[in-house]
């Protein structure tokens, strides 16, 4: 380890001198270790509690909760009473439906919708400004990033007033302001994604019109193969960031049980069952558990996506 | 900027290329255009109707009744204490961003010096940053639960009874419930964009300091931090626009609180964005809510400014 320090001999230092040193070298570095792995476990502990309080709270039951004034640190009996609830609830009495299925349905179906589609086009757009030259490219590249400035959250007002113009704020149609506009690409995925296409060879794409494919047909058989790791890392993070939008879901899907999306669906399971704290808790962990496996399944990819551009809506 | 060589010796090389040109023209116009035309449509158009309402009164929402208000909006924004006190609670949640960046620094600083299972707590300390803002505010709410959250039954197990702290109803923790909600999301995304940074520090320079005799500290304020500052930069700015728009998690706050205010006890956890969100939905107030969206939009926009503008300085392109 330290064997730039063994020319010290040469020096006439005394070797017990020079163990000594080592010594207290290795010791102080053994300190070291032990300090920062006690610092990164008490930051482990802190960030795992609020999911250790969930799941304990979520096996408890009604009565034992009510009978204390103080956190129940360990379940006296295992009870499923959260979940019992949780998998047979409906806001209507009058139909036998399953409101959890409604909201994990709708956000599956609207995170997969708007991700594929968003990254088709945005994959499009990318390629258009990484690979073909045309007048005014740079323009609307340089205006497409613009686009990046303008704050998420001063948007969501005036789409708003916009969409409730058009009378699709209600019934069945206010699904589209959701998923429309998340449709058709996105400046931060198209960045990442024209840089990633920049290093393929212009060759392939020579080849390629050689072979008589057509730009959108080149695109489909060559472009989306060869940028498939940066198309996938994309998939993953816009998937996520759909899966746990709020602002928007809550605007437009928050008037029938039906539209509700799994987030909508746990702000209003909270309110009905403010005085459940094992509902509630329960209602966290079957939503959080879907996403925290598809995180460490595919963490890799995910980690790429977040390191370039990007970020919470 | 290499884009003019290219274009000349790739015209040498292929003169046969301007019979080609059109198809693909029309490809690159069209593909470019969809994102940008579903901007135009979905949010830029949006925006100027936005900037039109704010002279305007309008009645159930509806557009075709809009009337020239003589800046009665604005009066009534400019006048309306809560609007200063939502701006003045944004910029404290913001605070929530800062503590976030020192955290996320620290920890990646000491996961780069390879702990035993560095690896695990670099995929766990992602973890909370996945979790949505409404199982991130739940979760909380139960943790600062005045009866039977562990919070306050840890305070009374060390220091009696007197410790409870009321999280929900005093106004003053209240708003700390909010920053350490939000502080322990949001560090996740920073930890991982130091890592990246960490690794991608010249070790040449450590070698030069080492013979130089400098010591760690030494290292770190000389070496470390300047050559992260570009991340640390982008961190801090994202992290300023983020906390501007704080949303999620001070509704769902404002939610469980549900008195006679619109943002907790005393609106203390009022945020610009909440109070926006508020008169638009509660209130039919659009005019209101357009003035205030423009004042957000003047804020965040110079913060964005700022970013874009010294990002192009370290972005290598």
């Amino acid at each position: 380890m330290n064997s730039r320090r063994i020319p010290l001999i040469e020096e006439g230092i005394p070797a017990r001198e020079i163990i000594a040193t080592k010594k207290f070298v290795r010791s102080k570095k053994i300190m070291g270790a032990i300090l920062i792995f006690a610092i990164l476990m008490m930051y482990a502990m802190f960030l795992l509690s609020p999911f250790y309080t969930i799941f304990i709270t979520s096996f408890v039951n009604q009565i034992d909760l009510q009978s204390t004034n103080s956190f129940i640190w360990w379940p006296r009996t295992w009870s499923f009473d959260g979940f019992k609830n949780l998998f047979t609830y409906s806001p209507m009495p009058d139909e036998i439906s399953v409101e959890l299925l409604f909201a994990f349905g709708n956000t599956f179906l609207i995170a997969i919708i708007t991700s594929v589609s968003s990254l088709f086009f945005s994959g499009m757009a990318a390629f258009a400004y990484s690979k073909i030259r045309f007048k005014g490219s740079n323009a609307l590249f340089f205006v497409q990033l613009c686009t990046m400035m303008i704050p998420a959250a001063t948007l969501t007002v005036p789409s708003f007033i916009f969409f409730n113009q058009l009378g699709w704020t209600k019934g069945e149609l206010s699904y589209l302001p959701v998923v429309l506009p998340a449709m058709f690409g996105g400046a931060t995925v198209i960045f990442f994604l024209r840089s990633y296409m920049t290093s393929i060879p212009d060759e392939v794409i020579e080849a390629a019109k050689i072979d008589g494919l057509s730009p959108f047909k080149t695109y489909l058989k060559i472009i989306i193969p060869e940028a498939f790791p940066a198309f996938i890392a994309q998939f993953i993070f816009a998937f996520v960031a759909s899966y746990n939008s709020y602002l928007k879901p809550l605007l437009y899907l928050a008037d029938d049980p039906h539209h509700y999306t799994l987030q909508i669906f746990l702000q209003e399971y909270s309110g009905t069952f403010k005085a459940n704290p094992n509902y509630l808790c329960s209602s966290v962990l079957v939503a959080l558990v879907p996403l925290i496996l598809i995180f460490i399944v595919t963490q890799k990819f995910f980690i790429e996506g977040v390191t370039v551009g990007g970020g919470k809506e | 900027m290499t884009d003019a060589e290219g274009l000349v010796s790739k015209d040498l090389i292929i003169p046969r290329r301007k019979k080609k040109v059109s198809k693909e023209t029309w490809f690159g116009i069209i593909a470019v255009s969809i994102p940008l035309l579903s901007y135009l449509i979905f949010n830029f158009f949006p925006l100027m109707i936005s900037f039109a309402l704010q002279f305007c009164s309008i009645e159930n929402s509806d557009l075709s009744t809009m009337v020239w208000n003589n800046f009665g909006n604005f009066k009534e924004v400019f006048a309306d204490p809560k609007f200063y006190l939502s701006i003045g609670v944004t910029f404290f949640v913001t605070l929530a961003q800062f503590i976030s960046l020192a955290i996320s620094l620290f920890i990646s600083v000491l996961l780069h010096k390879k702990p035993i299972g560095a690896k695990l707590f670099a995929v766990l300390f992602f973890i909370p940053y996945i979790c949505s803002s409404v199982a991130t505010a739940m979760m909380w709410q139960w943790m600062f639960n005045s009866q039977r959250g562990i919070i306050n039954t840890i305070l009374v197990a060390l220091a009696g009874e007197g410790a409870r702290v009321n999280w929900f109803s005093d106004a003053d923790a209240y708003r700390w419930t909010i920053i350490i909600a939000t502080v322990w999301a949001a560090p996740g995304y920073g930890i991982v964009m130091y890592k990246a940074a960490l690794n991608a520090v010249n070790p040449t320079l450590y070698e030069a300091a080492d013979i130089d005799g400098a010591n760690s500290l030494k290292k770190f304020v000389k070496i470390t931090l300047p050559s992260i500052a570009p991340t640390t930069f982008y961190l801090l700015m994202t992290g300023i626009i983020a906390g501007l728009q704080s949303f999620d998690i001070a509704n769902m706050f404002a939610l469980i609180y549900s008195h006679d205010t619109i943002g907790g006890p005393q609106n203390a956890g009022l945020t610009l964005v909440r109070y926006i969100y508020y008169e638009a939905t509660e209130g039919h107030n659009m005019g209101i809510a357009a003035v205030m969206s423009w004042v957000l939009f003047i804020i965040v926009f110079i913060a964005s400014f700022i970013n874009f503008r010294t990002r192009r300085k370290w972005v290598n392109e």
